[in-house]
This record gives C-alpha cells, structure tokens and sequence, in this order.
C-alpha cells in the first residue's frame, strides 16, 4: 500500500505542477493576444477555468495525501481527549464516504450527463472536464484507507507538533 | 417536522459535531450539506447535486485569480523581493524611535500591497527583522508581537484573496471591494505603529536613528522601486481596465518571475517545488469553495439566514445594535475559523440582514475582513499568531501577552471602520467605481 502511496504521491504532484504551469502560460496568452496582437483568443478563459476545476481536484487530492486541509482541533487539544486514534479513525471514515458518495457517485452521473455536451472552441466535452470529479474521489478515497488502515494499526497518528500553519488568505 | 426545519438541523448539528471530531472544515461542511440534500432529495439525487454544485462552484475564471496571487506571493517569498521591501521600509521610517519596530510594521504593509498573504508576510518579515531586533535590544515577547499584530494589514491592503472570496459570495466587485481596502489597511498599520510608539517613547537604550546617508537611502529605495511597481501593474492595471482581476493576478506572477530570476534568487529547478507549494494552498482554498456552494443550496433550502435573521430583529430593532451583535459574533467565530471559511459560511446569513439596513456590500466586506483578521492574531486557531511565534522561536503564550494591547487598538479601529462607512466608501466613491 505504501508503494501505490508513493506512485499515487508523485504522479499527483507533477500533474498539478504541469497544471499550474499551463494555467499560467494560458492566462498570459489571454492579455498578450488582446493587448499586443490584438487578436483576442477565443478559447482561453474556458480552457484556463477547466484546468482550473482540475488543479483545483487533484491539488485537493494530493493535499488529503498528507492530512494538511485545514481543521479545528483546539478543542481537541484542550479538552485532552486522549482519542487521537479513535478520532482519526472518524476523520477518515468521513472522508472515504464524501469521496464515494459525492465525488465518485455523483462525478459519475455528472460525466454520464455531460459527455455529449460540447464546449465552444475546445475539442473537448464537458463529461471530459467532470471527470476530474471522480478520478480525485477515487484517489482521496485511497488515501482515506491508507490513513484509515495506518490509524487501525496505530501507526502514523498526528503528533502534537501539527500546528495549522496553512495560508491565512 | 417540515424538510426545511430538518435540512437545517442535520446541516448545524453536523458541521458541529465534524468540527469537534476534527474533520477537516471542508470535510465536515461538504458532509452535512450532502447528509441535509439527502435527506430532502434522496440519496442518489443528492450525491449528483452536491457534485454539480461543487463543480460550478469552482468552474468560475474570478476564482482563479486566487492561485495567482498565492503563487506570486510564494515567488516574493523565494525571489528577494522581500528583502528589497524591507530595506525600502526601513528607509522610510528607519528614522522614528524604534526604527526596527516601525520598519517591521511598515514591511508587512508594503508586502500586503503587493501580496496578500498574512502568514507568508509574517513568515517572510519576522524572520529578517526579527534577530535584527534581538541585537539591538527589543524585548523578544515585543517584536514578534509586532511582526504578528502587523502582518494581517496586507489582507485588507489589495491584492487580497480574502477579499475576493468576500466577492464571489456577496456578487460585489472585486475591483471595488480591493480599493476600499486600503484605507482601512493602512489604519491596521497606523494602530499597529501607534503602539510600537507609545512602547518605545520610555525606552531610551534603543537605537532612535539609523544612520543612513542620503544617496544610500536613495539607492535602497530604487532598488525597491521594481518590486513596489508591481502595485501600479496590478492595480493600476484592473482600474483602468487593462486588466481583469484575474489577468493581472497572472501578469503578477509572470512579473515576480522575471525579478526573482533577475535577482538571481531562484533557479528554474527551484520552480516545481515553489508550484506545488501554491497548489497546495490553492486546494485547501477550492475545496472550502466548492463545498460551501453545496451549502448555499441547504441554506436556501432551509430558510436559515431568514431564521437567524428573525431571531436578532426580535431581540432588538435597532441596526446599530444588531451590526455589534454580528460582529461579536464574527469575532467569536475568527477565533477558531479561518477568515476563508468564516466568509463563506456567515457572509450569506449576515449580508441579507445588513443590507435591509441600508449598509452597503462593500462596507459589510471590509468591515467582516477586518473583523476576522483579528481572529488570525488570537488563540486559539491564529495562524498568523502560530506562524509569527514559530519564526521568533518563541511559545505562543508570552507572545500572546505582548499582543494585547495591539490587540486593544485594533479592536478599537474596528469600531471605527465598522461605524464610519466612508473610510471604506470614500476612495472608491471618488475613483468612480460605485453603483457599477
């Protein structure tokens, strides 16, 4: 498991590193063709929101790989629970039925629904963009068992050091 | 019971109880909101629902320019802009009495002004100026609670994410909204400086002036000039329509780039770490999005905001009173939620209600900002706060002491930026962006 873990781990990180890059380089062609060439490109802003959706999924997935979404866990702290496994357990089961239900299930009637429709200017469809919805669902849902099993095991539990140091934006 | 009433139920009781559990926000909110849309609709029909929903809550080209700008701010930190700012800081107030106080207080302002990130400013000016501070004397408590009471000015003072989540729940414009910031941004900074001021007016033994020559503060100030210039192509830019948000916030990072790689301060193998660091941040942020937009529709559905908004008109019908008891209760709330999530949670209850008293959008936007940037600063969830403490290699409890009296002046300026509308109003009523 650990192995898929890491393969997963990799494969994600570059996917949205690509992503962010072309995102960028999309946006910029935007002003550029307006502003310089004064061809305004037809295609960029619905090809920027797109890669968008799916920086945005999968760079959620890959955060859930290391457990860094944001949560509240003063309470936790300060009322001493000494729970952590239990809790732990909890989180990724919650987790695990967001990505199957939501995610995956709903993703896939969203794919179902949207696969004809065509988008403007892309050679693509819509059910292609809605995809991003149940591969991140699949691969959130993985990561949720691996902690889940880790937490089961009473491996790999968060310290005390785990401060939120997030981005406050 | 009607569906309404246990929509409701189901969606409060859940995020609550997540909460507690420690369930990540976006987690424990998307949850209940699917759990109240079954209960209404049914299983199969609520998990397409929730997916649509969260897919249109994200498909939106104003949102990305939120990646945009943590991805520039991720650059500045990396890219030696930062350090230009700060020596430009000092130049500027190197002079009052505690000049290295007052240049902290003056940095975070300034990389508010071309970022808006508050933990990165933090993380970025605390860790130059703060062992500076240490060798002349300041008290450590002292100067990380500086660095920390200061840092969050750049959240008002555009660019801001903040502000542009504020905008996509509350349909105002972004380009209004990041003027009217900076005025109360710059009155953070002031009560900030007016503190530093009162503490330093007995302290004798710290260094009053820095001895600076005339051609070399010149010389530091040019040197920053490429960095400040960012401001005028951002905002500059979306004012005269140049630009959309989201087109400058790319412009940004296509700038910060090119200085950080003429700064020789990155290498290009240093860009996919720096890329992932935003992604990052970017997907805590699009997750909390996407899952609130599931919520909207309980909260449509279950008639919460009339509900909360009947149960304040019936303590008291005075909108004065009623606008003190949202923003206690926002305060309430920044001490344990984030800015991002607490906007998008309260905005849509508080917002109908203010607005039948005639406050505008606008005004509400700053005012909840400013409001829930306090809750950065305050245990006992203050990333800022955290973040601050961990650069100055201090525990979070002596810091926060030294905090309070910052935390007194800015309660005060709250007050006022909440009760003097054209302090938010007047810049972009003068810059013609009203009423568009």
């Amino acid at each position: 498991m650990n192995a898929i873990k890491n393969v997963l781990d990799v494969a994600l990180k570059w996917l949205c590193i690509v992503l962010f890059a072309v995102l960028v380089l999309v946006v910029c062609w935007q002003v550029f063709s307006r502003q310089v060439i004064h061809e305004p490109a037809t295609w960029t802003t619905s090809m920027a929101q797109y890669l968008f959706v799916w920086l945005a999924l999968f760079g959620s997935a890959y955060v859930f790989s290391d457990r860094s979404h944001i949560a509240v866990d003063f309470l936790v702290r300060a009322l001493k629970i000494d729970g952590t496994r239990t809790l732990e357990v909890v989180v990724n089961v919650i987790v695990l039925l967001f990505a199957v239900f939501v995610l995956i299930w709903g993703g896939l009637r969203g794919v179902d629904l949207t696969w004809t429709q065509k988008i403007s200017g892309l050679p693509l469809n819509i059910g292609a963009i809605y995809l991003a919805l149940p591969i991140s669902g699949l691969v959130t849902a993985f990561y949720s068992v691996y902690h889940l099993v880790e937490a089961l095991a009473g491996r790999g539990l968060p310290t005390e050091d785990d401060d939120e140091i997030r981005e406050a934006i | 019971m009607d569906a309404a009433l246990v929509a409701g139920i189901i969606l409060i009781v859940g995020i609550a109880a997540l909460l507690l559990c420690r369930v990540p926000i976006a987690i424990a909110v998307g949850f209940s909101a699917f759990a109240a849309v079954a209960a209404v609709i049914g299983l199969e029909k609520a998990s397409f629902v929730a997916a649509q929903r969260m897919f249109t809550g994200i498909n939106s080209f104003t949102l990305l320019a939120i990646p945009f700008f943590i991805l520039a701010g991720v650059l500045m930190n990396n890219g030696g802009i930062a350090a230009r700012l700060i020596d430009a800081a000092k130049v500027l107030v190197g002079r009052m009495p505690g000049s290295l106080a007052q240049t902290n207080v003056v940095a975070n302002a300034l990389f508010g002004s071309v970022s808006g990130a508050a933990v990165a400013s933090a993380a970025a000016v605390g860790g130059v100026i703060g062992p500076r501070q240490r060798e002349e004397g300041y008290n450590r408590n002292f100067s990380a609670a500086v660095n920390i009471a200061s840092a969050p000015s750049g959240m008002l003072i555009p660019p801001s994410n903040t502000l542009i989540v504020y905008s996509l729940v509350s349909s105002t414009s972004i380009a209004t909204l990041f003027v009217a910031g900076y005025i109360p941004g710059i009155l953070w900074a002031l009560a900030c400086m007016l503190i530093v001021w009162l503490y330093v007016r007995k302290r004798t033994d710290l260094k009053q002036h820095e001895k600076v020559t005339l051609p070399a503060a010149l010389l530091t100030l040019w040197r920053a000039v490429p960095s400040i210039l960012m401001i005028v192509i951002v905002i500059g830019g979306i004012l005269a329509g140049v630009f959309t948000p989201t087109e400058s916030a790319a412009i940004a990072v296509v700038y910060c780039l090119i200085l950080s790689f003429l700064y020789r301060a990155i290498k290009i193998s240093d860009l996919p770490r720096i890329l992932i660091d935003a992604t990052q941040t970017t997907a805590i942020v699009m997750l909390l999005v996407g899952v609130s937009t599931i919520m909207a529709w309980v909260m449509a559905f279950s008639g919460i905001p009339a509900a909360i908004s009947s149960g304040l008109l019936g303590l008291t019908d005075s909108p004065t009173i009623i606008l003190i008891l949202i923003m206690v209760i926002l305060l309430i709330v920044g001490t344990f939620m984030d800015p991002t999530p607490a906007i998008l949670i309260f905005v849509p209850i508080f917002l109908p209600i203010v607005s039948e008293f005639g406050v505008d959008p606008i005004h509400f936007g700053i005012m909840v900002t400013f409001n829930l940037c306090l809750g950065t600063i305050t245990p006992p969830v203050g990333n800022v706060l955290f973040v601050g403490a961990r650069v100055a290699g201090l525990r979070a409890e002596p810091v926060i002491k030294a905090l309070v009296p910052f935390f007194i002046a800015l309660m005060a300026m709250l007050f006022v930026v909440t009760f003097i509308p054209q302090l938010s109003m007047w810049l972009p009523e003068m810059l013609g962006l009203l009423g568009q």
